[in-house]
């Protein structure tokens, strides 16, 4: 029996032929369907990205006509792109603020041992894994102009409405006015980054060895001083990490404000992302468009060598 | 600090996690009882908007499954979303090996090459890539979708299962070909079969990236019948400029609760392949 | 005084008894050994000294003071764990510093000349701007020393830390670390699994098993006077022989265990019959390793005989063996604690 298993085994490696043998050819094999698949999908459209942005391209007029930085000068003219790259960088610097202070204090008391832990952190992560589009649909209900149940807590308890602290009016018109909807597009960036942080933050917490907490509590270090001193340090790649990857989602991201205000009111909510896609698409200048979304590309080229810089680091440590 | 009222620790912890919880998941219970709440108690704002003021009524429910496109968006959400698994597999699991045992020294630099086209948005590259899916003669299909999402999906899922495939041990690959089987066959008959909670792990991820995709969707994609979930909702369940909104909010807690369900499952192998494995979930 | 004690003292985790009643009375500046194997309890018993878990039951107090209900930052000890749990993001100074920092009242320049004290007496002011992962073995136990001593603890609390050294160094390490505490003074607890350490270096050795100190002893009399058959087997190498003899266990060390010459028994001697089975050349010893004839069971002991010892001993044969009627011990067989035969009393 044991001969013809191996008889069976050798005649399966020669069928195989020496292919399945020579591990470069196979590496490459294996590799190059995957780096012609990018190449073609990725890197393609990167360079047209770029072709186009030099050009005039329309929906209507398709062929490539050299137009130099024209494209480029009539953005940056523009009030709304210079606001939607400035709300761009708002936008993202203070979510990920709020968003690293509160994953911290979070990830902190998540990792306590409490009833019903599986089920707290499946509802922490809801708002992440629900896609961004619905997600932000039950926001834009949450703060309707008219129906928002924030409007009716806050009348209840008296700060709206006649004799309160932001009355007499009865609603905040939370998207309508310039800097609330700022403020709740933050509140929505938040909202759905937060998940992620915290659940990075939380596994790089447990990594980190019992020995140096103990040792930490008997040189007498407080439970804040441990935390800020001892912890965060020995965890800085992973939250260097959490922090970029939360700039990139928030940074490129276009959902949010489409679904929540379409860039409003007027334009002062609109990112990069959202206006390249009015401009680009629902305006049919596919040039200019695509010459707003190539602003995104110096801010990610800085993220992913900070990435980099991280994963080397990491390699040495 | 609770070291003398251990009790109190707990309050501390119960309550600001409970705090949390108010903000992250509560807008999903509210959208749930949005869902069933008639529109005379919805539409009028002097009522408890957290109460049932009329009878809960399940006709926004009919109306999201009768009488909209709701079935259909779920139904080319799956097809994309299956489709673009397979894709995926079929191309990152190779990729993922090959990365992982064949290639060496700068089989590591192609692993982070492929990791950092993952951080090119398809928010830079819609517009161009619409351009090509209209030269393809695919616009305005859920195939414009299948032959695109792979782009996303791939590089991540290489990088998440060529972090896994390192960390099983090549000892086991190695006795296999010492037995008599090529690399090939090794690779097959023991390196897959260790390798299927990555695997899962990948198919839930890949699957749940298609679901949540907006942009290439909204833009390549604007017949009704053609749409996928995360758009269809927020763009076509508005009749006019009406909103149903009990049933947009029923729409989107059908989708929200199961993948969180699912996704807290595999949470772990998702921060692996973010922290490039520096942390083992 | 003592410095450190322990009233009735336990643990339990579940249904595991991890330390089962503990009394402990350490004086002033000296250095107590808590000894045993893996699993006996030690480790738990030491963080709970340290306040690193709460007991079950009992009391602690250190320096006088109850501190059972106190967490480890207010204990005022130093402790250095066998990893030695240094702070790798920081330098060696900042290492140090640590725990006077967290004190929060010394100026710069007090910390300074503390940490500069502390590595003075550890030699390792060569050391202070480098970081943990460029020390090696050796250098990290002494950071982690300074580190535990630089805020002038009344206790010092070691968790086996010699076994992450080389076994070269160990042997230096051990005598360097108990010079250091004779002239520092400083009353010192240490946990280690090592017999051998152990007898090298305290003034009092606990010998626990199961939760519970078997006996509490100096080196000497926790060898010579066993009190009872888990102290008596674990420590020697090899430990003592216990045999089945009649209503007792008969105990006897291997190196008090001789051939007997001629044909007299001097007083105060016993002799056995010794069926030998195998022998041993170590270099140094020999050991013998047979059966007596006189005992109820049969049991192998082994004869521990130096080279100074030269009478030839063969496998298959018999022969008188002697031992001092001082180095019998009788044990009871229910208990295992050492006892007094009837005949004797």
């Amino acid at each position: 029996m044991a001969t013809t298993a191996s008889v069976e085994r050798g005649t399966m490696a020669r069928a195989g032929g020496r292919l399945a043998d020579r591990e470069g050819a196979l590496g490459m094999l294996f590799l190059a369907p995957s780096v012609i698949y990018i190449v073609a999908l990725v890197g393609f459209p990167f360079v047209l990205a770029i072709l186009f942005s030099f050009s005039d391209v329309t929906v209507g007029d398709t062929s490539l006509d050299f137009v130099g930085l024209r494209n480029f000068r009539s953005i940056l003219a523009s009030p709304q792109f210079v606001r939607g790259l400035q709300d761009s960088f708002v936008f993202t610097i203070i979510s990920q603020i709020l968003i690293i202070a509160l994953a911290n204090v979070l990830a902190v008391v998540m990792a306590e041992n409490f009833r019903g832990k599986w089920l707290a952190r499946m509802l922490v992560i809801l708002p992440w894994a629900t896609p961004i589009a619905l997600g932000t649909l039950g926001w834009l209900w949450l703060l309707d102009s008219k129906f928002s149940p924030f409007d009716w807590i806050l009348q209840q308890v008296g700060i709206l409405g006649p004799g309160g602290l932001f009355g007499p009016r009865l609603h905040m018109n939370f998207l309508g006015r310039e800097y609330l909807a700022m403020a709740s597009a933050i509140v929505v960036y938040v909202w759905r980054t937060l998940p992620l942080s915290t659940v990075i933050l939380m596994a790089g917490l447990t990594s980190i060895p019992q020995d140096i907490v103990d040792q930490a509590q008997v040189d007498g270090a407080s439970y804040l001083r441990t935390h800020l001193r001892v912890k965060i340090p020995m965890i800085y790649p992973i939250l260097i990490i959490a922090l970029l990857f939360g700039v990139i989602f928030t940074f490129t991201d276009m959902v949010v404000i489409y679904v929540l205000t379409r860039g409003g009111p007027v334009y002062y909510t609109h990112v990069v992302p959202t206006w390249a896609y009015i401009k680009g698409i629902q305006g049919g200048a596919l040039s200019e468009g695509a010459a707003v979304a190539l602003f995104l590309f110096p801010v990610l080229l800085g993220v992913a060598m900070l990435l980099l810089r991280v994963a080397r680091r990491m390699e040495i440590s | 600090m609770f070291a003398r009222r251990p009790w109190m620790r707990s309050v501390f912890v119960y309550s600001i996690v409970g705090a949390f919880l108010l903000f992250l998941a509560a807008p999903f219970l509210w959208m749930l009882i949005t869902t069933f709440k008639a529109d005379r108690d919805l539409y009028r704002s002097q009522n408890n908007p957290f109460l049932f003021n009329d009878p809960p009524t399940l006709d926004h429910l009919r109306l999201l499954f009768n009488q909209t496109e709701y079935v259909t968006f779920w139904r080319n959400s799956f097809i994309v979303g299956t489709a673009v698994v397979l894709i995926t597999l079929v191309f990152a699991v190779p990729a993922a090996y090959s990365l992982a045992r064949l290639v060496g020294r700068w089989g590591e630099r192609a692993g982070i090459g492929m990791f950092l086209v993952y951080l090119i948005p398809p928010t830079l590259l819609f517009i161009p890539m619409f351009r090509m899916v209209v030269a393809m003669g695919l616009n305005d299909s859920i195939w414009s979708l299948i032959v695109v999402y792979p782009t996303i999906t791939i590089p991540f899922s290489t990088w998440l299962l060529m972090g896994f495939f390192k960390s099983i041990p090549p000892d086991l690959e190695e006795a296999a070909m010492v037995d008599g089987y090529s690399r090939l066959m090794a690779f097959i008959k023991v390196v897959m079969p260790l390798s299927i909670s990555g695997v899962v792990a990948i198919i839930v991820f890949t699957f749940t990236l298609t679901l949540h995709e907006f942009i290439y969707a909204l833009t390549f994609i604007t017949s009704s019948s053609q749409r996928t979930l995360s758009v269809g909702v927020p763009i076509e369940l508005v009749r006019g400029d009406v909103f149903y909104w009990q049933s947009l909010m029923a729409a989107s807690v059908i989708v929200a609760l199961p993948v969180g369900f699912i996704y807290n499952f595999f949470l772990d192998r998702l921060v692996e392949g973010f922290t490039m494995g520096a942390v083992k979930g | 005084m003592a410095v450190v004690e322990t009233e009735g003292l336990k643990k339990y985790f579940d249904d595991v008894h991890a330390v089962d009643g503990v009394d402990l009375a350490i004086q002033e500046g000296e250095l107590l050994v808590i000894l045993g194997p893996s699993g006996c309890g030690k480790t738990t018993l030491m963080r709970m000294i340290a306040g690193l878990e709460k007991p079950t039951a009992g009391e602690i107090s250190i320096g006088g003071e109850q501190v059972t209900q106190l967490p480890p930052r207010d204990r005022k000890i130093g402790m250095v764990f066998q990893s030695y749990a240094l702070y790798p993001h920081m330098t060696v100074f900042d290492n140090i510093a640590f725990p006077l920092r967290s004190e929060g009242v010394f100026t710069k320049e007090e910390i300074k000349s503390k940490v500069e004290w502390a590595v003075g007496i550890l030699g390792i002011q060569l050391l202070l701007k480098r970081r943990p992962r460029q020390l090696s073995g050796g250098e990290r136990q002494r950071v982690a020393l300074a580190r535990a001593l630089v805020k002038e603890p009344r206790v010092l609390l070691l968790d086996e830390p010699l076994s992450n050294l080389d076994a070269k160094l160990r042997a230096s390490a051990r005598d360097e670390l108990q010079r250091f505490q004779r002239r520092l003074g400083i009353t010192t607890i240490f946990v280690t699994h090592d017999q051998i350490e152990a007898m090298g270096m305290g003034d009092r050795i606990a010998v626990m098993y199961a939760g519970k100190v078997r006996q509490i002893g100096t080196p000497l009399e926790i060898y010579h006077d066993s009190e009872d058959t888990f102290v008596a087997t674990f420590l020697g190498s090899p430990g003592m022989n216990l045999v089945d003899y009649g209503d007792y266990i008969l105990g006897f060390r291997p190196e008090n265990f001789h051939p007997h010459d001629g044909a007299e028994v001097p007083p105060g001697n016993r002799v056995f019959d010794f069926s030998v089975e195998r022998v041993e050349y170590l270099g140094a010893d020999r050991l013998v390793y047979g059966m007596i004839n006189e005992a109820s069971e049969e049991t192998l002991v082994v004869a521990k005989l130096p080279t100074t010892v030269k009478t030839s001993v063969e496998p298959g044969q018999q022969y008188p063996f002697a031992l001092d009627v001082g180095d019998l011990h009788y044990f009871d067989k229910e208990t295992g604690r050492r006892t007094t035969p009837v005949e004797q009393r």
